[in-house]
């Protein structure tokens, strides 16, 4: 029985593993879903590609006419910007490659404007993107699973200690109850 | 002792068994939401794809937990040798809440996180805003289930009612794995891993069904075989499965991204090509 349910909570640990999702941002009338490949999870040294998808509520953006950048930062200093829509021939989706030299939390601002008249409104969105490091030629690189329990050995032991407690609790023999004469 | 008392006491036995498995499981519950919060290097608001990987993690332990939830039954059906089968058939309630106590956070974080909460809803790509209402179903359903899963809710309804009622975990089973395959893009590439074995799991709880309906089949038409249509289209279907997850993937992959071709209907360049210049 304790065995199994050991089984039980290490088959559930081993699905903390993180996989996908998208990101919604907006700024007025303007939004974007976003997803970060691979993973949603940027590490150094290693291309990832962004890809947005923009909706407009009230249907005016148009990328042939908006003019914009996707720019990312670190610590304030430019690693690249790139034309928003540069292929103007795949609607509202904007797809953008980015190598990150290195670790850290990046600052990714998308930006757009009306070229001439204003059909639409302008916008600026505004993310972090945190990149764990690589395995080549990045100094701060990813330290692996041992730096992670390194890093937070004390909550897992906290949490190792609370869950054979908690088994102990839910495990432990019954005494029979006494007859009532 | 008379029979009636033996089969009393061991009903309270069995509650009371099932109680304790139950609380156990939710504490246990409760230290793995906290590790998985606590060390997941959350900074702050503006960190979304930290909140992307945590509202990820409580998904999908509370999609495998409702997988066991699920898997219980007709696994001890179609091996009715199983080892520590009536401490399983206890267990049921344990993890059906434990995937309940996942679904809420992942539902949460997901949604007020990444997703921008209800100012957001406007902005969703078509895919997510499916999703979304497909798991919101689904997580309602296990509320109500885990509203219920109680020995007074059982006297409240009487047992057929209160069956009839938890059957309704299919429906959520369903609603989660198609909320799973619309917006983890982990599940938007038919070639990854992660669909092959979630894929090959769901399966094998299929064929496993198909048995249970072939057996209930079988005891209504007792010429029938064991193996009847069901366990065949359930082969079928895995077999389809498989060559689909194995097939040699198609040039113009997006890399899982499916609402690009999906919305749109077209493809883009795949990562690392030169863009044009407008």
């Amino acid at each position: 029985m304790k065995l199994r349910c050991l089984a039980l909570f290490l088959v559930g640990w081993f699905w903390v593993t993180p996989v996908w999702g998208h990101v919604v941002l907006a700024d007025g009338t303007i939004g974007v879903t976003m997803h970060v490949d691979p993973d949603d999870a940027p590490v150094s040294g290693k291309p990832s590609h962004f890809s947005l998808w923009f909706k407009d509520t009230t249907g005016h953006l148009d990328p042939a006419r908006c003019q914009g950048t996707f720019t990312v930062a670190l610590n304030d200093q430019a690693i690249l910007s790139q034309p928003l829509f540069a292929q103007i021939d795949t609607g509202l989706i904007s797809v953008h490659d980015v190598t990150f030299p290195r670790s850290g939390v990046y600052t990714v601002r998308i930006n757009g404007a009306p070229r001439g008249l204003m059909t639409f409104q302008p916008f600026l969105l505004v993310f972090s993107v945190r990149v764990t490091g690589g395995e080549d030629g990045d100094q701060t690189a990813d330290p692996g699973l041992l730096g992670w329990v390194a890093d937070h050995g004390t909550t897992l032991g906290l949490g190792a200690t609370a869950g054979v407690v908690i088994l102990w609790w839910g495990l432990r023999p019954r005494r029979p109850r006494k007859k009532v004469p | 002792m008379t029979n009636s008392q033996e089969a009393h006491k061991n009903r309270e036995t069995a509650s009371s068994m099932r109680r304790r498995l139950a609380g156990m499981m939710v504490s246990l519950d409760l230290v793995i939401l906290l590790l998985v919060a606590l060390t997941s290097g959350y900074s702050g608001a503006d960190d979304p794809l930290v909140l992307v990987a945590i509202g990820d993690v409580y998904g999908l332990l509370a999609a495998g937990f409702l997988y066991l939830t699920l898997l219980i039954t007709p696994l001890a059906l179609a091996f009715p040798k199983l080892p520590a089968k009536e401490t399983w058939f206890l267990a049921r309630r344990g993890l059906g809440l434990s995937s309940l106590f996942f679904a809420l956070p992942h539902a949460l974080v997901s949604f007020f996180g990444p997703l921008g909460g209800f100012s957001g809803v406007p902005f969703l790509d078509p895919y997510t805003g499916w999703a979304l209402a497909l798991g919101l179903i689904g997580l309602i359903i296990l509320a109500v289930l885990g509203a219920t899963a109680s020995d007074a809710a059982i006297h409240k309804f009487g047992h057929p009612r209160w069956k009839l009622l938890h059957r309704t975990v299919y429906a959520a089973g369903v609603l989660a794995l198609v909320h799973l395959l619309l917006v983890g893009t982990h599940y938007g590439d038919p070639h990854s891993p992660w669909m092959f074995w979630s894929l090959a799991a769901v399966g094998f709880l299929v064929f496993l069904q198909a048995m249970r309906l072939d057996q209930w089949r079988a005891r209504l038409f007792p010429k029938d075989r064991r193996f009847g249509p069901a366990s065949l289209f359930a082969v079928f279907l895995l077999t389809w499965a498989w060559f689909w997850t194995t097939s040699p993937a198609a040039p113009e992959s997006t890399g899982g991204v499916r609402w690009v071709t999906g919305h749109h209907g077209m493809a883009l360049p795949a990562p690392g090509t030169p863009e044009a210049k407008p």
